[in-house]
Order: C-alpha cells, then sequence, then structure tokens
C-alpha cells in the first residue's frame, strides 16, 4: 500500500465526479453573462432560491407540502398493507375485487385532481385524500401478491408449530411479503411526490409546486428555476432516504434491490 | 393439511381460469370464477347507484346511470373523437421519443463502462426528479403546445427505459458475449444476435413502466396547460360541474391505462416465455 497507489485509488473515486462538477459549472460559466429572460444566470437562480426557499417559505410553502404528501401517503401505507394483508388472506374476495383494483391502478393518477377538487372541494385535506387514494393501490395490489405467494411449506410449518393467527401475520406472514410489499411501497412513494406537485398546480394556495407555476406564470423566471432545483433535490432527497430504509428493513433478504 | 391448501388451489384457479384442465365438477366451480369478479364489479356499482339516487353519496357523485347515459351521448361526438386521438398521440410521440433515445443511451451505457462510471451519478440524480418538475420551463420555452406534452411524456419515459435497457445489457453474461466474439460475430452481428435479443425483456418492462408514466404525465399537461385532450376536458367539464360527463371522461381515461397496460403486458409476456433470465423491472 504505497502513498501513490492511495493517491490513484482516490483518484479513480472521482472519476464518478467529474460530470457532476463539469455540468454545474458549464451551467455556472455559460449562464454567468447571459441576458436571456429564460436562463437567468445560475448565480441570480442561487440568490433567489436562498432568499425564498431558505427563508419565509419554509414554513409556508415546503413544510404545507412535504406535510401533505407524508400524511397522504403514510395513510396509504397503513391502509394498503392492512387491506392487502386481509385480502391476501381472502383470495375469493381479492379475486371478486380484482377488476376494481386493476382500474384503480390503471387509471392515471392525476386525472382524478379535478374530481377531487369537485367532490372534496380545495384545501389541505382534500388534497391529502387524494395522495392517499391513489397511493393505496400499488402497496395494497403489491401486499396480496406478496401475501399470497408466500411458500405453502412455511405456512404448512407454522401451523404444526401452532402459532397462533397473530403470531403467524406479525413473524411469518408480513416478513415473507415485506420484499414485494417495500416495492410497492416505494412505487407508492413516487407517484406520492408526483401527486403532491400536480396537486398543488390546479387551485392551490400554496405549496413548491403552486409558487413554481404561479412564478412562471408571472414570469418570476429566476424563482421558477429555484423552485425546480427544491422540486428535484426533494425528488432525489425522498428516493434516497427511503432507499436507507429498505436497506435496513430487508437486510435479511438476499435478494434485496442491489443500489 | 387438505382443507389449509384448498384455497391455494382456488387461487390458481382464479389466476388461470381458463387453462386448468380438470373436467367435471371442477367446471362449475371455475365457471364461478371467471364470473365472480364482474358480478362484484356490477354490483358495487349497483350499490352506488341506489346511495346516489337516494341522496347518502353528495350530488357531486352523480349516479352510474348518468355517468354511462353521458358516455353514451358524449363517445360518438366528432369532439370527444378528437380529444381521445390526440391524447394517444401525444403519448405515442413522448413514448417513441423516450424509447429511441433511452435504449440508445442504456445500450451505449451498458456497452462502455467508463461512460456509465462517468455518468452514473448524473443519471441516479435525474431518474429520481418526475417529468412533471420540468412543467414550468417546458411550458415557458414550448408555451400551450403539443411540443410541451411530446417532450415532458418522453421526460417521463426516458428513465425507465434508459435504466431497464442498461440492466438488461450489463446482465448478459460474459461467458456468452465472449463466445460471441470467438465465434468471430461482428459488431453488429453481436448487436443483433447477442445483446438485443438479452434486452428485449428489460425494455419490454420499461415500455409498461414508461407507458404508465407517459399517460399520468399527458393527462397532468392537459389539465394543468389547456393543452387539448381529455384531460382538459375533464378539467372544463369539472369547472363547469357537469359532473356525469367528467366521471364518463374519468372512465374513458382509466379504460386507456387499463388497455394500455393490458396490450403492453401481452408484449412483456411474449418476449418472457423464452427468456429465463427475466427478472422484474426497478420501479
Amino acid at each position: 500500500m504505497t502513498a501513490a497507489g492511495a493517491v490513484r485509488r482516490r483518484g479513480r473515486a472521482l472519476v464518478p465526479l467529474i460530470v457532476p462538477a463539469a455540468l454545474v459549472a458549464a451551467w455556472w460559466f455559460a449562464s454567468a453573462a447571459s441576458t436571456s429572460p429564460y436562463f437567468p444566470p445560475l448565480s441570480r437562480i442561487l440568490t433567489t432560491f436562498a432568499d425564498n426557499w431558505l427563508g419565509d417559505r419554509v414554513v409556508s410553502d415546503v413544510l404545507p407540502s412535504l406535510g401533505r404528501m407524508l400524511a397522504g401517503f403514510c395513510a396509504a401505507v397503513v391502509v394498503g398493507v392492512g387491506l392487502g394483508a386481509l385480502l391476501g388472506r381472502l383470495p375469493l374476495l381479492a379475486h371478486a375485487l380484482n377488476p376494481v383494483l386493476q382500474f384503480g391502478r390503471a387509471l392515471p393518477a392525476t386525472a382524478l385532481v379535478p374530481v377531487s377538487i369537485a367532490v372534496l372541494g380545495i384545501g389541505d385535506v382534500p388534497k391529502i385524500l387524494l395522495i392517499a387514494f391513489v397511493t393505496v393501490f400499488p402497496v395494497m395490489l403489491n401486499t396480496i401478491d406478496g401475501v399470497r405467494n408466500i411458500d405453502p411449506v412455511l405456512e404448512d410449518v407454522t401451523r404444526s408449530y401452532r402459532l397462533t393467527r397473530r403470531q403467524r401475520l406479525w413473524h411469518v406472514q408480513l416478513p415473507a411479503a415485506a420484499p414485494q410489499v417495500v416495492a410497492g411501497i416505494r412505487i407508492a412513494l413516487s407517484v406520492a411526490f408526483v401527486m403532491m406537485i400536480v396537486s398543488e398546480l390546479i387551485a392551490a394556495t400554496n405549496g413548491i409546486g403552486f409558487v413554481t407555476l404561479i412564478a412562471q406564470q408571472s414570469f418570476r423566471v429566476p424563482l421558477m428555476w429555484s423552485g425546480m432545483i427544491l422540486l428535484g433535490i426533494l425528488g432525489v432527497a425522498v428516493n434516497v432516504l427511503f432507499a436507507m430504509v429498505e436497506r435496513r428493513l430487508l437486510r435479511w433478504y438476499a435478494h434485496a434491490p442491489e443500489e | 393439511m387438505t382443507s389449509a391448501l384448498t384455497p391455494r388451489a382456488g387461487v390458481r384457479a382464479a389466476a388461470l381460469p381458463s387453462t386448468s384442465p380438470d373436467a367435471g365438477p371442477e367446471r362449475g366451480r371455475r365457471a364461478l370464477v371467471v364470473v365472480l369478479p364482474w358480478a362484484t364489479t356490477v354490483a358495487l356499482l349497483a350499490v352506488s347507484e341506489v346511495l346516489s339516487r337516494t341522496g347518502v353519496l353528495p350530488e357531486e357523485i352523480p349516479p352510474v346511470t348518468d355517468v354511462l347515459a353521458a358516455g353514451w351521448q358524449l363517445v360518438p361526438t366528432a369532439k370527444f373523437a378528437t380529444s381521445l386521438v390526440v391524447t394517444l398521440v401525444q403519448v405515442a410521440v413522448g413514448l417513441v421519443i423516450g424509447v429511441v433515445v433511452g435504449v440508445a443511451a442504456g445500450l451505449a451505457l451498458g456497452s462502455v463502462p467508463l461512460l456509465y462510471r462517468l455518468t452514473h451519478h448524473v443519471l441516479d440524480f435525474f431518474r429520481f426528479i418526475p417529468a412533471i418538475v420540468y412543467l414550468p420551463v417546458v411550458v415557458l420555452l414550448m408555451g400551450a403546445t403539443p411540443w410541451t406534452a411530446f417532450l415532458l411524456a418522453a421526460l417521463g419515459t426516458v428513465w425507465p427505459m434508459l435504466f431497464q435497457t442498461y440492466y438488461g445489457v450489463a446482465g448478459i453474461s460474459t461467458v456468452l458475449s465472449d463466445t460471441a466474439r470467438v465465434f468471430g460475430l461482428r459488431r453488429h452481428q453481436r448487436l443483433a444476435h447477442v445483446v438485443l435479443p438479452a434486452v428485449s425483456p428489460f425494455v419490454a418492462t420499461g415500455l409498461r413502466i414508461s407507458a404508465a408514466h407517459a399517460l399520468v404525465v399527458v393527462v397532468a399537461v392537459q389539465l394543468i396547460t389547456a393543452i387539448p385532450g381529455l384531460g382538459r376536458d375533464i378539467a372544463v367539464y369539472a369547472a363547469n360541474a357537469v359532473y356525469p360527463r367528467m366521471y364518463a371522461l374519468v372512465a374513458v381515461v382509466g379504460l386507456v391505462g387499463v388497455a394500455l397496460n393490458a396490450v403492453l403486458a401481452a408484449v412483456e409476456r411474449r418476449s418472457l416465455h423464452w427468456h429465463s433470465a427475466y427478472r422484474e423491472g426497478w420501479t
């Protein structure tokens, strides 16, 4: 282990960072002297970012957005795993409801935004209910599949050992279904994030998506860009956080996704 | 033991209603298995009809028969046909752009490891940014034109296509590619006989995921920017409180989603039936 080898190793680890750094630098310098109304200098976008998204808008827009998304998402996970576990144990009922469930999954979630405004009105609760409603389907359907595909031998063994219904559910069925359930929750999370934004683009009064769209419509271009950057960073952060949770939850599982 | 396993047999029959060859007493059971889902669906719709008629549900949720009647009136009109075609064209054009770019980039990344090493941080960053995030700037640059829908639908489809293709290429066993090289296959022959067959199941999965993304994005774009299409019609009917028509169009959009998924799932099954290394997509 020579010093030169260590330097080379460190140098090699930096290779993947070349392109990201080059892209940011290219944006910075290419836009530095820009007078185009559409592409303001990155420095101005970042100043706007700091003034808005690190200031008052954290409380007035960022937290409401994230709060609505998390509330809807968490409700969907609880209801989706619960109903999915139930329907997974009642195959006949799951089969009977199959067309309804498949339609609910295939329906483009964004088409329901006007419906939710018509039926539930505007405000926080309708948005949360909408996010919960559309994200419940991937969670529920994956849970049904996961519970249903449990190895029958495993089931027989737990029966032979006279585990109670509750013990079988908590210690055998849910862990065995976990990889598929978590896959459904991951889809639900990205759907929840999209619905958070789209629900704020129509008949909203606050939120990151709302501010960003209004900025575009009122031609406050730096604010628009800064909102898009924030949404992009949040989209990545939400997924990275979830990948960490997923790796912890599924540490025991041999086929856990290699990230 | 037997009683414990009976429900499972029921599930298998449910999953494959037409292929189980058992004859005799099983036939009545299989008929029930086929009829049950649709009978349940009709029963649920009937319950919601009664609840609407009796005023239990608010007037914003009209009776199913009103929605069906509205659909019956709406579907033969030229306006509906235009909106449906425009929507499908937007999905299709976005999908084609996204597929071409995504597959090409995925092939390149899979064949040139250095390229992947250089760009994977950037790709991992952008794949998690939903297409709808780009909406403000695309509207700013393109205006309320179909190109806004094309571009955003393409942005929604390019990432699943890129990563599915990349996983397909990266998953090719070195034995296979070395063998092809030893046998003196040229570059284009390797592409045609080794890479593309290995990648096609992944591309098929990516296509199914992508088509769903494209439809979601196109509907959202139409809702928000007033680009013509079913999404805008839904928004207009909602704003004017013409609820039966609104629900009729939501049902149509849902059926489009179901049809897209069914067609592409069939394509996926076809490309899977010979491919043992098939596995689930990442989304």
